[in-house]
């Protein structure tokens, strides 16, 4: 299932622009959409979710305008909204059976998909206890048991992992791999190594646009010759600060820090080259996009 | 159909707090005391014109108090109807489902309205048969619908609108609370209960139909309202 995102523009009341001029295609698998808060991950996948509508441009999954057909759009996709809840007075099967009945599942069908997800997901044993006791954990369980019913081809998922603990979001994170297996999976986060370890192909959003597009190693390979690793002491760890984004730091045995950081130019102190992640890739787009928004206000 | 009574039954269990029973029994209660305290007028009418006369009486101080009581067991039941996700923040999951928006506020409308037509009867009835007041169950059961169809048009429109449950109870308790206190005045010809004529002139009947055509403009006003929320 294709989702095709066309030079698309959000702007909600009050003149703030969440989206500008964003263009991205995505195909089967798993698609990572990363990028800091406030980057406009959210209000791109409402789009595509159909929960609101673009300022400018256009959005089609599977061929179908989500402006002018949201119906059509809402029976081919599985949402799973960020900060996920659900009515406490439900049980996890009643409340799956309520939204199978909305998304028009008959009978036998509801109840074996039902079935099969509490036990895919892992709440068999929760199944008949009120949503009002759950976890966090079981809640997004839920929640991606919910979005998955009707086994939609295209799945959104909004920071599903935000708040899990690292069992919890390791085990989450396997089961979006394993559906991204044989459908398309839109995955936001602003965890880079959620979208390293599971996607095969994703964007990163920054104020609102596209700051990259491609695999996880090619956006490492953006950081290629600005990844350092550097000895220094508090003095120069101050120096290195300003001028660089410091990835990591720890302390030294002999009192100083040992740091990696990215930036454009060598830092000062005792230096190594670094082989980039995919976070410093990350962190070196981000930098690369925030030094070129900064340039573009001062021309303004 | 079969999916469609499944769908209802979710929707009652998710429109019934608590909150309903309460008030059916304060209703209940205040009726049953209403009548205890009127037995002794109610005996001297039965001595002096007649048993049938003093069954007419009883029948028509119950209406009175059911029509108050009885109005806002219709909020409780239904007010929610367009709220009711974004009060358990489950807006965007609902929103994000197939069916046309304004359909899934509609049935739980239906759920609740159900409900209420079903439990109002009960209250005169049980409360007829505590205090061993014969009087008929009927016109008793029927007064309180037009007022309650209007007050459920109001919190629905109300709370749509302001995207707020209690916003929309409050709005609809202050015009309840109002033409309690002083009958007619904020209302006009849309007066909610019948004691003491408020308004000369305006048949009982065209206000009636007036209060129940009101409620089912409101209540359509806050369904289009929310179809329309959250796109």
């Amino acid at each position: 299932m294709d989702v095709v995102i066309r030079n698309v523009s959000k702007v909600y009341r009050g003149g703030v622009k969440a989206l500008d001029g964003v263009s991205l295609s995505v195909g089967k698998g798993m698609f990572g959409l990363l990028g800091p808060n406030g980057a406009g991950k959210s209000t791109l996948l409402r789009l595509v979710a159909t929960l609101d509508t673009p300022t400018a441009g256009q959005v089609t999954v599977g061929g179908l305008d989500c402006r002018k057909h949201p119906g059509e759009v809402r029976r081919r996709l599985g949402y799973l909204p960020q900060a996920f809840a659900a009515f406490r007075r439900l049980t996890a099967l009643e409340f799956l059976d309520y939204v199978g009945l909305l998304k028009g599942l008959d009978n036998p069908r509801r109840g074996r998909e039902i079935g099969e997800l509490v036990e895919q997901v892992g709440l068999a044993r929760a199944a008949r206890a009120r949503i009002g006791t759950f976890s966090g954990g079981m809640l997004q369980r839920l929640g991606i048991a919910q979005a998955l019913l009707g086994s939609p081809p295209l799945l959104i998922v909004d920071e599903p992992t935000a708040g899990l603990d690292p069992e919890e979001r390791v085990r989450f994170r396997n089961l979006l791999a394993d559906l991204g297996q044989d459908r398309t999976v839109v995955l936001s986060t602003h965890i880079v190594a959620d979208v390293e370890r599971a996607c095969g192909d994703l964007a990163l959003l920054f104020e609102g646009r596209v700051a990259f597009q491609g695999p996880p190693l090619t956006l490492a390979e953006r950081a290629s010759g600005r990844v350092w690793e550097v000895a220094t002491d508090r003095e120069g760890y101050e120096r290195v600060r300003l001028s660089h984004q410091v990835v990591a730091s720890r302390a030294a045995a002999d009192g100083g820090f040992l740091l990696r950081v990215v930036g454009d130019k060598t830092p000062p102190g005792e230096v190594r080259a670094a082989t980039p992640t995919v976070e410093d890739g990350y962190l070196a787009t981000i930098r690369s996009a925030a030094v070129d928004c900064v340039s573009k206000a001062a021309a303004f | 159909m079969r999916k469609e009574a499944a769908l209802l039954r979710h929707e009652a269990r998710l429109m019934l707090s608590w909150g309903f029973p309460g008030t059916l029994f304060l209703a209940f209660f205040i009726l049953a005391v209403v009548l205890r305290e009127s037995r002794t007028e109610l005996l001297v009418v039965a001595e002096g014109i007649g048993p049938g006369a003093a069954r007419l009486l009883a029948g028509a101080r119950a209406v009175r108090v059911a029509e108050i009581t009885l109005a806002p067991l219709a909020v409780i039941a239904a007010g929610h109807a367009t709220t009711l996700d974004d009060e358990a923040r489950a807006g965007e999951v609902v929103r994000s489902l197939p069916p046309w928006r304004p359909a899934i506020p509609l049935r739980r409308l239906a759920a609740g309205w159900a409900a209420f037509v079903l439990a109002v009867p009960v209250v005169p009835a049980l409360a007829g048969l505590v205090t061993s007041t014969g009087f008929d169950v009927a016109p008793v059961a029927v007064a309180p619908l037009a007022p309650a169809a209007f007050l459920t048009g109001l919190v629905l429109a109300a709370a749509t609108l302001l995207r707020s449950y209690p916003a929309g109870v409050a709005a609809a308790m202050a015009v309840w609370a109002s033409d309690l206190l002083r009958p007619g005045v904020l209302t006009g010809p849309l007066y909610l209960f019948q004691r003491g004529n408020p308004m000369e002139g305006v048949d009982l009947v065209a206000n009636r139909l007036a209060l129940g055509l009101a409620g089912a403009a409101l209540a359509a006003f806050a369904l289009w309202l929310y179809g329309r929320q959250g796109q």
